[in-house]
């Protein structure tokens, strides 16, 4: 034959480790030398990780190697920039790498991606949001590829019950793009392993996904909203009437978290609260401002006012919702039996908080001399068994205590300065006010997190009166930094 | 049994004359072994031959046919030295490792074995671990040839080229009375190709056919006056010898071409790559019939002077196409024709990156800058770039169009991985006293170095964490900490490691990671691997060993147990009494783990047994999202989702579904005081009727309370 005309297709695999990308490029060779290709593929393995990002390379060629005259397709062992014809992608940020690598290009490569993410080291451990967005990553793909294809291949591969790699090879059967029949893909299946059927019905979906069979993807599993107490409509209404529709929205949020948090009127406070910051935002033209400031003070407020101690922790536990949730989480079935255990570890100031000022400053008093307690609580207690059920649910019980704990005391007036601090920055800048705003984001966790993250932001707002926008920004940023 | 198993494709092994042989690199290797008479192979595990190892574990059966003796080495020193065999005696033999680090770690016993020079055919395996995905040092092997008068052959990465290296190897090997090398780069390794098969041969004396007269020949023993002597014979006899073979075998190929006067002399392991840059050029087509004519070195020490004059000769430009530094080949080349009348132009790396991996688009830069400089005739060079414009514009497209770097992958400690808990405890112990100097070893754990741990400031060798820490040590005010793996520790860490710090009274904490296997180069069995799983007779204990050369404190931890490591970590660094303190840090590899387990697991379910599996969780309402639990964890299945409250900001925490239930993350939660948003569940299939019965009770029982709550709570 012409070995001048005859070019061979070079496919590119890019996959993370435990993905099944080695068993994708076997099947992909299987296939083409089933379908008279001569086929030399090769990789970089990483050793035995199974973390890392991998590269599969695979030719193809549409004509068997003569041994004799040792005459056959000489493979280039690694993919050429500007020279790949088909790109497979287990995941988004994978065919944004390949991209990068030039082994996407505009008139020559076809690629096949799931849309799904799976995050990168450097993205979940960065603070705030640092995750790449999916749909821009592939929106720059479309633009600088022959033609992509690219549906969430995991929730396929999850509805499928079959690993990632049997949808992707389903969607180059699907989309076409090699000169064989969807036969001749299943063959290959069929022949590599004794538990096709999952692959099996993974490839289908794959399939019909790409070949516009079907767009509608797999129902994805959804976790049960937690029923939660509503506030009255009562409430509701006195609150509409109060505030400007903007932020209408917002407030039956925090109302109805702070009811399901505390009661009415826990609301209540919370609204008389935010009518006075309203006020002054009006004074300082709010209006033109969207009302800005009420807006993320109301959000600060909230969660300021629905500050995280045992009791909450207890309650969320012991919610049914909870239960529901957590079944279809670990993916237990009904006719499974599920324990659950929970990791708690209260420390001894978390108990105290909740007891009566008079009485926590005893028990503190009893510890300092004995040292009771001071490394906390460590414990793993069963809630799915009716004993450790029962201990939490008393714990949630003391809910209706709360307000009299020497904590609820302590946040309030950490609430009170905060407000007030507020309220003085917003009549001397209102950028000033919403940067004391934000600072309430500062206080998160629990325990000793907690205790530092409280700290910290008492500090800040000892330094508010001499700051101004800029400064405060400052320190707010810098006092983000995790500890650990 | 390795991570990944051969069983099924080792019966492609047993492929007689004619057969078609379809595989991996490595594997063809394995065949044209066997079809070598060789009487003995041995080797030390490292990617990218680690799968040899393997192959050759899972081909006992047909190795045993033919009488093929094989040992997984202690290190490559002491497969190097089994082929002292060869030195009196005509048996073939043949040992393998990655390189050049286990080429250094050999050094000693191949400069002594190609100094007293070989009687039967011997043949080093090195997977050059250079380029991408290469975990060592950039080096060449070709200066380890070079120093010790080893030949080095570097054929084209298609498999009947490999296969014929091999044979051909042991054949120059015998005819040179030298060692050769075969050196395969890492995708070379694992390329999936065919060759047509041989029978297998056994060798003329192995197992089955001992050798019966022990020989002594003083000549052969590495001492003068033999040193001198044999430096003399590796000169006047075997290095012509070996030109003459080389020559007479057509070892080395050239290739005609359309454009006589200029040419490209390239490593055969290069060859594939630079037909894709020609092939892009239109200089060549996919089979390799090239315009530009080519001299293929399959034989890259020592050249052959005769044939580089006669490919230079009549040409006005000669490329040297040569990856990694320094140039060996080009400086030799050039001395040839230096003071001959041959004036060619040799380029090389003035027009190639002197450093780095030769990938398929730096050759075509390459190769298009060398015709600019060359101007061959016939070749119409502006026609050529513009072909080219509108693929290179395509590709700085594509490269730019994103903005930013997407994240690097690089690899990490896998789920569930035991390590990890180790190096948490490790980061809470420096939260409470402070950083220290933490010297690294080789393994899986030196991914401790990167985030989230950054634990880690050097590493210089295998098993030679503590001993790296002996010139520091007395020079630091803090104690400094020395890691080294189970592999580390019986590859040399015993002797170069614990017994020199006990000799010589340093002081410091030493942890060794004992997780039950090589485990970074594919679960090959160590000494101390549990016998159940390797199959063997013997295992020997780290702490017995450790004790048995003078180390007193040693204490073993599980390492999952984050608490109790603390405290002997924190007992260790603070304790007055000077010495070597050992900390082992015990926990078997998960992935070894995983695949027993859930084998097992599949295995019930399949005969309807009861079989239960553990996998932690994270309420997201309770979870605070300031994601401490990545940083201090870092497992892969921590990863994060859209916070389910509106009023947050950021992402919370959510476990996936690749957890294997080693309960890490609360540990962790618990030991640094975490969120308690974690939780445990036990997820019972098939469960006996009592359980079932005690299930319902309670959710019975707990479902009446959930109807009590206020409000629909």
């Amino acid at each position: 034959m012409n070995h001048r005309n005859t070019r061979p297709i070079k496919i590119v695999i890019g996959a993370m480790g435990g993905e099944g990308g080695g068993l994708l490029t076997q099947w992909m060779a299987d296939l083409c030398e089933s379908q008279n290709f001569e086929v030399r593929y090769t990789y970089v393995p990483g050793v035995a990780q199974r973390t890392g990002a991998t590269t599969y390379y695979l030719e193809a060629w549409p004509a068997f190697s003569d041994h004799n005259t040792n005459q056959s397709m000489v493979c280039a062992l690694m993919p050429c920039p500007g020279d790949v014809d088909l790109l497979l992608s287990t995941e988004a940020v994978e065919a944004g790498r390949a991209l990068q690598a030039g082994f996407i290009t505009r008139s020559r490569t076809t690629v096949i991606s799931s849309s799904h993410r799976a995050y990168a080291v450097a993205e979940k451990i960065a603070p705030g949001d640092a995750r790449i967005d999916p749909e821009f990553l592939l929106k720059t793909v479309a633009t600088h590829c022959q033609r992509l294809v690219q549906f969430d291949m995991a929730a396929c591969a999850a509805a499928a019950g079959s690993i990632i790699n049997a949808v992707l090879f389903g969607a180059v059967a699907g989309a076409g793009v090699l000169p064989f029949s969807r036969q001749a893909f299943i063959a290959t299946i069929q022949r590599s392993s004794t538990v096709a059927a999952p692959n099996l019905a993974g490839f289908d979906l794959g399939y019909a996904m790409a070949s516009d069979e079907s767009k509608d993807l797999p129902g994805a599993i959804t976790a049960a909203k937690s029923t939660r107490s509503k506030p009255t409509a009562q409430a509701l209404a006195a609150m509409e009437d109060m505030f400007p529709p903007d932020i209408h929205d917002l407030l039956r949020m925090t109302m109805e978290r702070l009811v399901d948090y505390q009661d009415d009127t826990y609301a209540k406070l919370y609204l008389d609260r935010l009518q006075t910051v309203l006020e002054v935002d009006r004074a300082n033209g709010g209006k033109s401002r969207d009302y800005t400031l009420t807006r993320e003070t109301g959000r600060w407020l909230a969660r300021l006012m629905t500050y995280d101690d045992i009791i909450r922790v207890a309650d969320l536990k012991t919610r049914r919702q909870r239960f529901i949730r957590l079944r279809e989480e670990v993916s237990a079935f009904e006719h499974q039996v599920v324990h659950v255990a929970d990791y708690l570890k209260p420390g001894l100031e978390e108990f105290v908080s909740i007891l009566s000022p008079k009485l926590a400053k005893w028990v503190r008093s009893f510890s300092a001399r004995t040292g009771f307690g001071v490394n906390g609580f460590p414990i793993k207690i069963k809630t799915s068994t009716v004993s450790g059920f029962l201990a939490l649910r008393i714990i949630a019980g003391l809910r209706s205590r709360r307000t009299r704990s020497s904590r609820y005391l302590k946040e309030q007036a950490t609430i009170e300065d905060w407000l007030a601090q507020l309220l003085g920055a917003a009549r001397r800048d209102y950028g000033l006010a919403l940067e004391v705003a934000a600072c309430a984001g500062l206080i998160k966790g629990y325990g000793q997190t907690h205790l530092h993250s409280a700290g910290r932001f008492r500090a800040i707002l000892e330094k508010i009166p001499k700051a101004d926008a800029d400064t405060l920004r400052r320190l707010r940023e810098a006092a983000q930094e995790p500890r650990l | 049994m390795a991570e990944r198993s051969f069983s099924k494709e080792v019966q492609s092994l047993r492929k007689g004359e004619g057969e078609v042989f379809r595989g991996e690199g490595v594997l063809a290797v394995t065949k044209a072994l066997l079809q070598s008479r060789v009487s003995y192979i041995g080797g030390y595990q490292g990617s990218p031959i680690s799968h040899m190892m393997d192959v050759l574990n899972d081909a006992a059966e047909i190795r045993r046919e033919l009488g093929v003796h094989f040992e997984n080495a202690a290190s490559e020193a002491a497969a190097a030295a089994m082929l002292a065999a060869s030195i009196h005696y005509p048996l073939r033999g043949a040992v393998t490792w990655k390189s050049t680090v286990g080429t250094n770690v050999a050094a000693d016993a191949l400069a002594n074995v190609a100094s007293a020079g070989v009687r039967g055919g011997v043949l080093i395996i090195v997977g050059e671990d250079y380029g991408e995905g290469s975990s060592i040092m950039q080096e060449r092997t070709h200066a380890f040839a070079a120093k010790s008068q080893i030949w080095l052959l570097d054929p084209r990465p298609d498999l009947p080229a490999i296969v014929d290296a091999v044979e051909t190897g042991f054949e120059l090997s015998e005819a040179t009375n030298t060692p050769v090398m075969l050196m395969l780069r890492i995708r070379t390794c694992h390329v999936y190709g065919s060759f047509v098969s041989k029978d297998n041969r056994p060798g003329h004396y192995n197992a089955h056919h001992p050798l019966e007269q022990a020989v002594f020949d003083y000549n052969k023993v590495v001492l003068p006056p033999s040193s001198y002597q044999q430096e003399q014979l590796k000169i006047t006899e075997r290095w012509p010898e070996a030109l003459r073979f080389i020559s007479e075998n057509k070892l080395n190929q050239s290739l005609p071409g359309d454009y006589v006067d200029i040419g490209i002399i390239v490593q055969g392991g290069i060859y594939n790559a630079l037909n894709r840059a020609l092939e892009t050029l239109d200089l060549a087509d996919a089979v390799g019939n090239s315009k530009i004519p080519i001299y293929v070195l399959t034989v890259t020490y020592p050249l052959i002077p005769e044939e580089i004059r006669t490919f230079c000769i009549d040409k006005k430009a000669v490329l040297v196409i040569e990856e990694g530094q320094p140039n060996y080949i080009e400086q030799s080349i050039k001395a040839t024709l230096h003071g001959t009348d041959i004036h060619t132009r040799i380029h090389g790396k003035d027009l190639l990156p002197a450093a780095g991996e030769y990938k398929a688009r730096i050759l075509l830069n390459g190769v298009t800058e060398f015709l600019h400089h060359a101007a061959p005739a016939g070749i119409n060079l502006a026609t050529m770039k513009s072909a080219q414009q509108q693929v290179t514009q395509e590709i700085t497209d594509s490269q730019t169009a994103l903005g930013f770097p997407v994240p690097a992958r690089p690899p990490g400690f896998c789920v569930g991985c035991p390590e990890r808990p180790l190096f948490s405890a490790l980061k809470l112990v420096q939260r409470e006293l402070g950083e220290f100097h933490i010297s690294g070893d080789i393994g899986c754990h030196l991914f401790s170095t990167l985030p989230p741990f950054n634990i880690g400031q050097h590493t210089v060798g295998y098993g030679l964490g503590l001993a790296s820490s002996s010139g520091l040590a007395p020079n630091f005010a803090k104690p400094l900490i020395s890691i080294m793996g189970d592999g580390g520790f019986w590859h040399n860490g015993l002797t170069s490691g614990v017994a020199n710090a006990v000799f010589n009274g340093d002081n410091g904490v030493l942890i060794i990671i004992d997780n039950g296997y090589a485990a970074a180069t594919g679960h090959q069995a160590i000494p101390s691997t549990d016998q159940a799983r390797s199959g063997r007779s013997v295992q020997m204990t780290i702490e017995k060993a450790v004790r048995g050369v003078g180390a007193r404190w040693v204490r073993t931890v599980p390492s999952y147990n984050v608490k109790q490591m603390v405290t002997t970590l924190t007992e260790a660094i603070t304790q007055s009494p000077p010495g070597l303190k050992i900390i082992i840090s015990e926990g078997e590899c998960q992935l070894a783990r995983q695949r027993r387990v859930k084998r097992a697991h599949r295995e019930a379910l399949d005969c309807g047994a009861r079989a239960q599996r553990v996998r932690l969780g994270i309420d997201p309402d309770v979870c605070t999202g300031d994601r401490a639990c990545i940083r201090l964890s870092g497992c892969p299945s921590l990863t994060v989702k859209d916070n389910p409250d509106p009023l947050a900001e950021g992402p919370v925490t959510v476990i996936d579904d690749q957890c294997v239930g080693c309960g890490n993350c609360g540990v962790i939660a618990h030991q640094a005081g975490l969120c308690p948003s974690f939780f445990e569940a036990t997820i019972i299939n098939n469960p006996s009727w009592l359980e079932r019965v005690i299930s319902h009770v309670r959710r019975r029982v707990i479902g009446t309370l959930h109807a009590s709550e206020p409000r629909g709570r």
